[in-house]
């Protein structure tokens, strides 16, 4: 997956998390590790100087909404790591 | 090869631990990005490597040698030559033009004056702002100023650069372009790079990327401290 410009995703994590908390967190920390590896190739496409102003801004374009994937699946996965505690201290 | 090492870097302010038995390898030429939370320890680390702070306990080596034993002088000698060190603002010196800037690690480790500032006006051109040679840090933006900073840091040609948070303090575009050009200088003159920030974005550049958290290498790479199911950490 590129990147996520629909709400699919996160609709899969919510019924997960309500399933299987662990499998949804193996599940968010594989799409963290996805999306990690699609923002480094971005970013490599982006810092070539071989790269056209039209290269580089289809790059940001994919690299703004990864960053908010990426900052939406961190704080998630402290949500669920906080819960974690709280039902086993 | 590794050239900088940390093998359980121990150190702490008074009763505060800051780092916990840190081991961190940077290889000749390498980007390495040191990310997490605020707090967990990532500028004590970053102090550590380039000799500003002493760890408490554990070693630092440069290119075989235990340097974290060295004198003070010793060590300031190495950030003079070996190391360059950039920080997340604030250090230009007000009073002196761009280009004095830039010469003034070069005129520190002996460089004539003439040489030291055709050499700053060549740094001051690759980082794009040649033409504020003569400005001083008061008359420039921030983005402006900190390409002034990147170019004061590389200009002995350093074998590491320690940056801490470089972009943190610029907006995103121009944090990207003051970046993209430390990168880019950084790979020609096979400079490794420890490169501190918290954002993803940042990390991206880099070859490689530790996180830290309370302290600790954090091997998940995700700054939690739940273990994963059936995993041990
Ligand atoms: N000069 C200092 N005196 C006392 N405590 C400090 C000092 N510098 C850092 N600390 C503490 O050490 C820990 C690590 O800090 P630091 O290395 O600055 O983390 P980071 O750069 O990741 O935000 C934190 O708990 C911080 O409050
Ligand atoms: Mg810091």
């Amino acid at each position: 997956m590129p990147y996520v410009a629909s709400t699919l995703f996160a609709k899969v994590v919510v019924a997960l998390l309500v399933a299987d908390v662990d499998r949804a967190r193996s599940y968010l920390i594989a799409q963290r590790a996805a999306h990690t590896a699609r923002l480094r190739e971005l970013t490599a496409v982006k810092a070539d100087p071989a790269a056209t102003l039209s290269d580089v801004v289809a790059a940001d374009f994919a690299i703004a909404h990864l960053d908010a994937d990426l900052r939406w699946l961190h704080a998630t996965l402290g949500r669920v790591a906080d819960w974690h505690r709280e039902v086993h201290p | 090869m590794t050239q900088l090492q940390a093998r359980g870097v121990v150190r702490a302010y008074g009763p505060t631990p800051a780092l916990r038995g840190v081991t961190l390898d940077v290889a000749e030429g390498e980007i390495v990005a040191v990310t997490g939370p605020s707090g967990c320890g990532k500028s004590t680390l970053l102090h550590c490597l380039a000799g500003i702070l002493r760890p408490d306990a554990g070693e630092v080596t440069w290119q075989g040698q235990r340097i974290d034993t060295w004198s003070e002088a010793a060590r300031s000698r190495l950030r003079r030559t070996e190391f360059g060190v950039l920080f997340q603002f604030g250090q230009l010196v007000a009073e002196l033009t761009a280009a004095e800037n830039v010469a003034l690690p070069l005129l520190l480790a002996g460089t004539g004056r003439r040489e030291a500032r055709t050499a700053a006006l060549t740094w001051l051109d690759r980082f794009g702002v040649g033409e504020l040679a003569d400005l001083r840090p008061g008359e420039m933006s921030g983005g402006q100023q900190q390409r002034c900073a990147t170019a004061r840091a590389l200009v002995t040609e350093p074998r590491v650069l320690f940056a801490d948070e470089p972009t943190g303090s610029l907006d995103t575009l121009t944090g990207e372009q003051v970046l993209t050009h430390l990168v880019r200088l950084a790979r020609e003159q096979r400079t490794a790079v420890v490169l501190i920030t918290h954002e993803p974005r940042i990390a991206a550049y880099a070859d490689r990327e530790i996180v830290l958290r309370d302290g600790l290498v954090d091997h998940t790479g995700l700054g939690l401290d739940v273990p994963l199911a059936g995993g041990t950490r």
